[in-house]
């Protein structure tokens, strides 16, 4: 049976556009399960049938699950979201590769993006262009806050400035080892 | 002047570091055992002429080198040095970093040598003078063998240490180590040199139409066993075996070091790849974007490069959107599809009236039928009340009849009026309807009470 609780915060979650992760960051900085993913696993059916009443799309993902708008077509998924997401992700991905970094660094609780590393990001040589031609306002520092950070594709670490992806975050990094593979 | 070649050793050993910068040189050229004259001058001058011994500055030059055979031609041509194999051999033995791995093309030689050895030795008579001098040969390459054995598991295994720690600060987060340069390390070192090495001295190698170091000296051995009886000769081959085949374990764990970090790395490599990929994928589809008009100048949610990226499609704030979320889209959806097959399940679907046929006006019920009929209409309990005769009839006779047909409703009606006279007519707004599937009957319904006068 579904937890009445749990399932308005899943409803608050998903219809702000957030991701909810299989797992979430504990104050140790540690990855642990997150409770509200269980809650909806747990009641999958229950939950499905929620939100396609409501019209929504259910993504369920072995590691994520969102909601988004039915589409005909995969271009009317394009969301302007889902290209901010892109871009600043594929910029975080560039520094670690231009910086000899392991992907570690993004995905490992010893880890995280640092202030500094954002900093550096935002001086990298193509940033500047990268995030006007996406029509990215404020800076990469502030659209990582508003675009990452508040969706739970990244993760704050507690007590620290750094953050580390989500199970969103890498199942995105994981679809470009897929696909752009040599 | 001629001088004892000693003499010369201990100079050369006290200025190793100028005769290693020598062998350096030749590593990282074409491995022939030559330096430019310029290389070795410059030495001479910037560090054994600034040595306190001034004998050493006669012993340790070109003309003294030349004439003592160190050096054994100096060609004014091309302007190269070749040094003595025994003075190369002697500087890399005294620094293993410097020492040379034996390359697949080395050992190769090597096999093919020792095959050749085995055969020679099987085929002379064993008192025979060729047999001395082919069981001499053979013994000197099987120490020549342990010897490089040794030497290159001992270069290797300071080789593979060296890139351990490149490793290890890789692994620590430390970003001099380039991933790709430290796979293509990893690579070269494994598949070049370990492997060539591992594969030389595998007990159970088997090659194809030839033999491996270990089955030509097994085969000798044998040989020696079952053919000429000489178990000690034969011993004596075993333990040589042996002591260059041990080295088998040593390399085997280098070759698992090196498959481990290759593994690890070659993932790492595969996403520094995939990112840089992805990336300069989404900077092309930027140029385009450079032209230095006002209009069409931002990338847009459709871009062409975005369809490379879709984890998080759809991802957007669903409270913002006030409109009605279910909308049939002009193309099929799954959702659409199954509120189909929702209401196709609820719908009960009738045959319409056209595809029926009227009852025809005469009906022929066998006689056996009639009765039947009869019978089944006699059990009915006369004190009920029938809001529709037609209805109760069609009810009861299909029960009770397996092939029942609806002409036997118009019998039974025959059966029924003449004991029950109690019936009364009613008229609906629309006249009443039964069918069979078949046949349709239209009617003006009957009602059954028991009146006074059935009593």
């Amino acid at each position: 049976m579904y937890n009445k609780q749990l399932s308005k915060e899943i409803f608050d979650q998903l219809t702000n556009g957030k991701v909810i992760n299989k797992t979430i960051l504990n104050n140790a900085g540690e990855f642990v399960e997150n409770h509200l993913f269980n809650e909806v696993m747990g009641n999958l059916n229950d939950y499905r049938q929620q939100y396609e009443m409501s019209g929504c799309d259910f993504v369920e993902s072995p590691s994520f699950i969102f909601i988004r708008d039915l589409a005909s077509n995969q271009e009317e998924l394009k969301t302007d979201v889902t290209m901010k997401v892109c871009v600043l992700l594929l910029l975080i991905g560039k520094y670690i590769t231009e910086n000899n970094y392991r992907i570690t660094k993004l995905t490992e609780s010893s880890g995280g993006l640092t202030e500094a590393d954002i900093e550096a990001i935002e001086q990298m040589d193509d940033t500047k262009e990268v995030l006007e031609r996406s029509a990215i306002k404020n800076g990469f520092s502030s659209a990582i806050k508003s675009i990452l950070i508040d969706r739970n594709i990244l993760l704050k670490k507690p007590s620290v400035n750094a953050y580390l992806l989500s199970d969103a975050g890498k199942e995105f990094f994981d679809e470009i080892s897929e696909r752009f593979q040599n | 002047m001629k001088l004892n070649r000693d003499v010369l050793i201990h100079a050369i050993i006290k200025h190793q570091n100028v005769f290693l910068r020598l062998l350096d040189h030749i590593a990282l050229n074409d491995g022939a055992n030559e330096v430019p004259e310029s290389l070795y001058l410059q030495l001479y001058n910037n560090v054994i002429c600034k040595d306190s011994d001034e004998k050493v500055h006669s012993y340790l030059s070109i003309e003294s080198l030349s004439e003592n055979g160190v050096f054994i031609h100096n060609d004014p041509n091309t302007g190269q040095i070749t040094l003595e194999r025994v003075i190369v051999d002697l500087l890399s033995f005294l620094d293993v970093k410097r020492a040379r791995e034996l390359d697949h093309a080395e050992f190769e030689n090597i096999r093919v040598a020792i095959v050749a050895a085995c055969d020679q030795i099987k085929k002379y008579e064993i008192s025979s003078i060729d047999y001395k001098e082919a069981k001499g040969t053979f013994n000197r390459l099987m120490s020549d063998i342990h010897s490089k054995i040794k030497e290159n598991v001992l270069a290797l295994t300071h080789q593979v240490d060296s890139i351990a720690l490149e490793y290890k600060s890789y692994d620590q987060g430390d970003n001099a180590v380039n991933v790709i340069e430290l796979y293509n390390k990893v690579s070269k070192l494994y598949s070049r040199y370990v492997m060539p090495c591992y594969d030389f001295i595998n007990p159970s190698m088997e090659m194809a139409q030839t033999q491996s170091f270990s089955m030509a000296v097994d085969g000798l051995i044998s040989h020696y066993k079952s053919e000429l009886n000489l178990y000690d000769e034969a011993t004596l081959v075993q333990f040589r075996k042996k002591a260059i085949t041990s080295y088998y374990k040593d390399i085997g764990v280098l070759v698992r070091k090196l498959d481990q970090y290759s593994n690890h790395l070659s993932q790492d490599r595969s996403f520094y790849l995939s990112i840089e990929s992805a990336f300069s994928h989404l900077m092309e589809s930027i140029e385009p974007l450079r032209h230095g008009l006002k209009r069409n100048i931002y990338l847009t949610s459709k871009s062409e490069v975005f369809n490379n990226h879709t984890a998080l499609d759809g991802l957007t704030r669903l409270k913002s959107k006030f409109k009605p979320k279910l909308q049939w889209h002009t193309n099929k959806t799954s959702l659409r599809f199954k509120e189909y097959l929702l209401t196709v399940n609820e719908t009960s679907f009738k045959k319409t009236d056209s595809q029926l046929k009227p009852l025809a006006v005469e009906c022929n019920v066998s006689d056996e039928r009639k009765r039947t009929i009869s019978f089944i209409i006699d059990k009915f309990d006369e004190n009920k009340y029938l809001p529709d005769v037609h209805q109760f009839l069609y009810h009861e006779l299909s029960k009770s009849l397996s092939d029942f047909e609806l002409s036997d409703v118009l019998y039974g009606l025959e059966v029924f009026l003449p004991f029950y006279s109690g019936t009364e007519r009613s008229f609906p707004v629309k006249r009443k309807h039964l069918n069979d599937e078949i046949h349709y009957l239209e009617y003006v319904q009957l009602s059954y009470s028991r009146s006074a006068e059935n009593v």
